[in-house]
């Protein structure tokens, strides 16, 4: 029936349209200039992402506004090495971060000086 | 006049005569059609007039395409909800992604085996 | 929509003369119509139909044992086509031809037209009567016709042709003018 497919293709075309509605073009060039400028550090290797990184760094990028100068300083320097890592330790970072976010603050406080204290200490300056 | 014109004449008068049967003969054909109706299955029911235009089965024709349209919007209904959802997840995952890379912990530290005996081992 | 039990009841009445009958008639084959052909395809129906109801004028015939008065209707219940319909043109045009130019023309209104009309039917041919309701009156093409009667198209065409000289010559012997 015509009427029967009709509906069918109708039913599927918007969910795909649902799906990819949001970020239609990921291309370099169709990032608005607020998204250029947070997403700098990216430009190099944005070609070489796909889109689902793509999409999960705009998304990100979203929240920048709301993190304080330091964070995001640190969130646009951490960027490049963020999209070197492979998906799956990317995924297990994000399980960690959240049992990590929900630790109470002191603990927070001393996870952090932990990880200070294990790192090599810089190059002594000449 | 050829045969098809005398036929023609004899067919409206004859037309003529069904037009203005007996009110109790009209009334008995009806009778007997919604006997006949009855007997149909519901769901297959068509009108038995042997030929002129079946009202029922354009309305059985309607009622398949507003089932269908009705499990369709349903389909549409569960996908856009879905579809909501995973929304919702992209943009919590979005938050999780922002707050991870502007954190005072590196993504290395993140990224380590066994981060939960890690944890532990800080006391 | 109506329109077509009145006319399947006229089929009926010409046929077995008796109005009573020709309900009962109707309504079996209508009842027949719907409890074995209900689901199929509608432009199926209007032959079908047309073919139950001939069938069940038939069976009227053979439960009853009703003779028409006209010889010629026994031999169209055992279905010969060509020989059974041939005597009552011959003996009409025996009968009447030198005096169908004598009779005068009446003038009749419509109803009293329909009633010739009904009774000419009435006389001719089952065979003859069924082609020319059928294929004039249902206004069936031939080969529906010829479907419908279980004989060739070549015969529904003869029919035809017998069923309106018939009726013409019988209107006229009335002094019926269409």
């Amino acid at each position: 029936m015509v009427t029967r497919n009709t509906l069918i293709t109708f039913c599927l075309l918007l969910f795909a349209s649902l799906n990819w509605a949001h970020e239609p073009n990921l291309h370099w060039d169709n990032l608005s200039a607020e998204q250029k400028t947070i997403l700098e550090p990216a430009k190099p290797d944005w070609e070489k992402l796909t889109q689902m990184q793509r999409t999960r760094l705009i998304n990100a990028a979203r929240h920048y506004p709301s993190l304080t100068p330091e964070e995001q300083a640190r969130f646009r320097a951490r960027i490049p090495e963020w999209t070197r890592l492979p998906k799956e330790q990317r995924e297990e970072a994000r399980k960690n971060y959240k049992t990590y976010r929900a630790l109470p603050p002191e603990k927070k406080e001393a996870v952090k000086s932990h990880w200070q204290a294990v790192q090599p200490p810089p190059a002594p300056a000449q | 006049m050829n045969e098809f014109d005398i036929a023609q004449r004899l067919a409206r008068h004859l037309d003529h005569g069904v037009a203005h049967l007996d009110s109790n003969v009209v009334g008995r054909l009806h009778e007997a059609r919604f006997q006949a109706l009855s007997r149909v299955p519901v769901k297959q029911l068509r009108l038995v007039t042997a030929g002129h235009l079946s009202s029922t089965s354009n309305w059985n024709a309607r009622q398949h395409t507003l089932r269908l349209g009705a499990a369709l919007l349903m389909v549409a209904v569960i996908l856009m909800g879905y579809n909501y959802w995973q929304q919702q997840m992209e943009d919590e995952t979005g938050q999780i992604d922002a707050r991870l890379l502007s954190s005072e912990l590196p993504p290395q530290a993140f990224t380590q085996q066994n981060f939960g005996e890690w944890l532990q081992e800080t006391r | 929509m109506a329109e077509t039990e009145r006319r399947a009841f006229k089929h009926a009445v010409y046929a077995v003369r008796d109005e009573a009958a020709a309900l009962d008639i109707v309504q079996d084959a209508m009842l027949k119509l719907a409890e074995k052909y209900h689901d199929r395809p509608p432009e199926e129906l209007p032959p079908l139909f047309q073919r139950i109801l001939q069938n069940t004028i038939r069976d009227h015939f053979r439960r009853n044992k009703i003779r028409s008065w006209w010889t010629p209707l026994m031999s169209s219940l055992k279905k010969q086509d060509d020989e059974d319909d041939y005597d009552l043109l011959e003996s009409l045009e025996a009968q009447q031809l030198g005096q169908i130019a004598n009779i005068p023309e009446k003038q009749l209104d419509q109803k009293q037209v329909v009633a010739e009309i009904e009774r000419a039917l009435e006389k001719i041919p089952a065979r003859q009567r069924e082609a020319f309701l059928l294929r004039y009156w249902e206004e069936m093409d031939v080969a529906e016709t010829a479907s419908v009667m279980g004989c060739s198209q070549g015969s529904v065409k003869t029919h035809c042709s017998r069923a309106v000289h018939a009726l013409s010559i019988i209107l006229r012997s009335k002094g019926v003018t269409l």
